[in-house]
């Protein structure tokens, strides 16, 4: 019996180059969560975000023609809301002083540019042109004129990466603005959202506009974020029963406003995790 | 093309996928332009360079994307290998076998653990979640790729 010239386990090199490349990115999947691996991740999106900049310009050209039609279509809309808003400013205004209230604190924006879609559009994350030199900190809300975007979820010097409400993992707190029925925005597959936590017989109707309730220290009171598209039949509270779609189309946005801090207030986890390190 | 050649191929398809991808968006359906680099390089440089290839580029996209560090790391290195383990070199490169065949093979098992994880950290069913956005995301990606053996810019189909 003739005998094979090759050892039985004789080192194969492109198994064990495999091997170890799969070794190498298990690990990282499963124990690359530390804070070296989230810098390197923060640095890393800051230098590509900035390579990547000139290239945005190609995009942006093609989205201007849209966006111009869009924002026509907008404008008209917005005028006949303008009169009616004027009215109930002044009223609230009114009000709020018969009441006593404080005036609502004001939000200091930083426009950014959308430079990059990284990854899968399952994914739903966006890359700004605006870091922590900016002021932008993690959790700080994105939104744009048409509505709510997301929040910060990475932070570089001069890039940020925010995570929009297509693909989250978050809920953001609602209401349908007419009822004042308050629930949580979940998403449940692509391009689709409900919002749980509505209990059965709540006034929910197709056509109604939700808006953000401003709890939590993330969100913004009032903010716009979609329209209820589809009532799937009073169910249970958990799941949700109810369809939402955003205002915003998230694979094509291009300029947001970032809610940062402002100078006297500390809010946030990014801010507790300072407070923290100067400890 | 020499190794050099295509580092830079590589690191120009991961800005342009980045900064130009959403671009090329079907509503939720969004095509990856690293992955058939990935599969061309298994294909035609073996297992060894297409491990390799797919690992870093995979690592770009886990630094810049939604996905945690070493997901797509780890789905490229897989397509990678697979591809340049699975077809010898010597046989003729034509467009329907290997390419679109292992293209589409290797775009759903990509989109597979892409959303695996996502579905698992939105508490999602996976299986519906795959359907409507990780099948139709691996066929967009393959009929890319298609276009792309089918365009002037490929020269090994002479070959």
């Amino acid at each position: 019996m003739s005998r094979s010239s090759q050892p039985l386990f004789a080192p194969r090199l492109d198994w064990v180059i495999f091997l170890a490349t799969v070794g190498f990115s298990l690990t990282l999947l499963f124990f690359g969560k530390g804070k070296a691996a989230a810098a390197a991740k923060q640095e890393i999106g800051g230098a590509v975000a900035y390579l990547a900049t000139p290239v945005v310009l190609v995009r942006r050209t093609f989205g201007l023609w849209q966006e111009n039609s869009a924002l026509r279509q907008q404008a008209v809309i917005l005028s006949q809301e303008n009169g009616t808003l004027r009215d109930d400013a002044i009223e609230n205004s009114r009000l709020r002083s018969m009441l006593g209230f404080k005036d609502r604190f004001p939000m200091p924006l930083k426009t950014a540019s959308v430079i990059g879609f990284p990854g899968a559009e399952i994914g739903g994350r966006i890359l700004l042109n605006v870091g922590r030199h900016d002021g932008i900190r993690i959790n700080s809300a994105v939104l744009t004129p048409l509505g709510l975007v997301g929040k910060v979820v990475e932070v570089s010097e001069f890039a940020s990466l925010v995570q929009t409400l297509e693909g989250n993992a978050y809920g953001v707190s609602v209401m349908i603005e007419r009822s004042r029925v308050a629930g949580i925005l979940h998403w449940v597959g692509p391009h689709e959202w409900t919002i749980v936590g509505l209990s059965t017989g709540e006034d929910v109707r197709v056509g109604d506009l939700v808006v953000t309730t401003g709890a939590g220290t993330v969100f913004p009171k009032d903010v716009r974020v979609g329209v209820v598209t589809k009532i799937t039949g009073q169910g249970e509270a958990n799941i949700g029963w109810c369809r939402v779609r955003p205002f915003v189309r998230f694979e094509s946005v291009e300029e947001v406003f970032v809610v940062t801090p402002a100078p006297t207030t500390d809010r946030g986890a990014d801010s507790l995790m300072m407070r923290e390190t100067r400890r | 093309m020499s190794f050099i050649g295509f580092a830079l191929v590589a690191v120009i398809l991961l800005i342009l996928d980045v900064s130009l991808g959403g671009l090329l968006s079907l509503g939720p359906i969004r095509p990856s332009l690293t992955l058939p680099f990935v599969v061309y390089i298994g294909l035609q440089r073996g297992p060894i360079a297409g491990t390799l290839f797919g690992a870093a580029i995979g690592l770009g996209l886990d630094v810049l994307g939604a996905l945690p560090l070493g997901a797509t790391s780890f789905a490229f290195c897989v397509v990678g290998f697979a591809c340049g383990k699975l077809w010898k070199n010597e046989n003729a490169f034509r467009l329907f076998w290997p390419w679109t065949v292992f293209l589409v093979l290797g775009g759903a098992f990509a989109e597979a653990v892409s959303h695996y994880l996502v579905a698992r950290g939105g508490g999602l069913d996976f299986m519906p979640l795959y359907l409507r956005s990780g099948l139709p995301t691996a066929l967009y990606t393959a009929t890319l790729g298609v276009l792309w053996f089918l365009s002037p810019l490929h020269r090994v189909r002479s070959s």
